[in-house]
């Protein structure tokens, strides 16, 4: 057999070592490299120093962890069950938000240009003189009772008021709601 | 007179059990099968982690946080992979991301150094030679030295393949990279490390 020898060719034999180490090489390849390492002194050396260090390396594996920090791991999964066990189960919540945020948006969409959404606004129509049937409607249900239930209109005032303006545009639909006011 | 009960008798059982087998018996809630995987694997973890990072604390947070990843996505476990395989994947990227923030931080303070991809092709030093072997300890500790210096592709497979001895398949399996990359990998790494030691490098 023909033993090649160059620079090039003994990298190729150095990136073949650990295959050539672990013999699985194709029986053909591990011949021509057992060959140039017989005339290959540097090659050979190069062999010889990858097997002792890889001897060496086996003798880093002897680093122990100690029984307290298998302890320390326990503990802290102990903790994290305990934590699981107790949280209630989060995943309808989102479902919950998103329902309660669409109904909301519902709404407000349902009531164009009703809504007072500016401070001034919402600081206006809360004062007893000025609120009137015209305030809107949201804050009809909030304020009577931060304002005074006196100067305010009622609750179920308003909602008569509404009822009987409704009623005189379509007085057929609006009669049932009459039947149950209070 | 002792009573020995149907749960009595599953807890016996538990240390003969495979590691899929506690994996499951865990999922029910039940600590005892958890901790002997805790037993099985946090010393070879640590060790790897050590040999990564040479940083015991931070392998110590990291051993930890390996175990409560594998508590939390232990329903997720498919057995696709090996139990082992998985952990170790677990523990590798926790040890990869805190190697690469050292990283990125080593070069905001100190500005561009050299790249892993210049240490590859890095010649062998004037310290080659007869003066740098040591007996010993000390040659134990020069290498492991060396070790850490190695780019990270390089060190995870000699790591796990020399000293943790696992299959190149596990390897494979771990890194997430075919088994014939880490075959090149671990050669490369380990001619690196030959040449950073020294021609003359001989088994102490």
């Amino acid at each position: 057999m023909r033993v090649r020898k160059s620079s090039g060719y003994c990298q190729l034999v150095a990136e073949s070592f650990s295959a050539y180490l672990d013999r699985s090489l194709p029986a053909s390849v591990e011949q021509e490299i057992a060959a140039h390492l017989e005339q290959c002194p540097e090659c050979r050396q190069r062999l010889e120093g990858v097997k002792a260090l890889v001897t060496d390396l086996k003798k880093l594996d002897g680093i122990e962890a100690g029984p307290e920090i298998a302890w320390s791991i326990k503990r802290a999964v102990r903790r994290l069950a305990r934590r699981e066990a107790s949280m209630p189960s989060v995943r309808p919540l989102p479902f919950i938000t998103s329902t309660v945020a669409a109904a909301i948006l519902l709404i407000m969409v349902s009531m164009p240009g009703r809504m007072g959404n500016s401070p001034a606004q919402r600081s206006l129509s809360a004062s007893p003189e000025i609120q009137t049937a015209q305030s809107p409607r949201w804050e009809r249900y909030v304020l009577p009772a931060q304002v005074g239930e006196d100067n305010a209109p009622g609750l179920f005032e308003q909602q008569a008021a509404a009822q009987d303006s409704a009623a005189k545009r379509e007085p057929s639909r609006i009669r049932g709601a009459r039947a149950v006011r209070f | 007179m002792l009573i020995v009960t149907k749960k009595d008798v599953e807890q016996a059982d538990l240390p003969l059990m495979s590691d899929e087998a506690l994996l499951s018996n865990s999922l029910e809630g039940n600590l005892v099968a958890f901790d002997l995987l805790v037993d099985r694997y946090y010393d070879r973890l640590y060790g790897y982690l050590m040999r990564f990072l040479k940083d015991s604390d931070t392998a110590e947070d990291l051993l930890q946080e390996t175990f409560l990843r594998v508590w939390r996505k232990r329903a997720e476990f498919k057995n696709i992979a090996s139990f082992s395989t998985w952990i170790y994947t677990i523990a590798g990227n926790l040890a990869r991301s805190e190697w690469r923030r050292r990283k990125r931080w080593r070069m905001l303070r100190l500005g561009p150094s050299r790249s892993e991809n210049e240490a590859d092709v890095e010649l062998p030093d004037g310290r080659s030679g007869p003066d740098r072997i040591v007996e010993g300890r000390m040659a134990v500790e020069e290498l492991a030295k060396e070790l850490q210096e190695l780019p990270e592709r390089y060190r995870e497979v000699v790591i796990l393949r020399d000293i943790q001895e696992m299959t190149y398949e596990e390897i494979a399996g771990i890194v997430q990279v075919p088994v014939g990359t880490v075959k090149s990998r671990l050669n490369r790494g380990r001619l690196i490390l030959q040449d950073k030691l020294g021609k003359w490098h001989e088994s102490t």
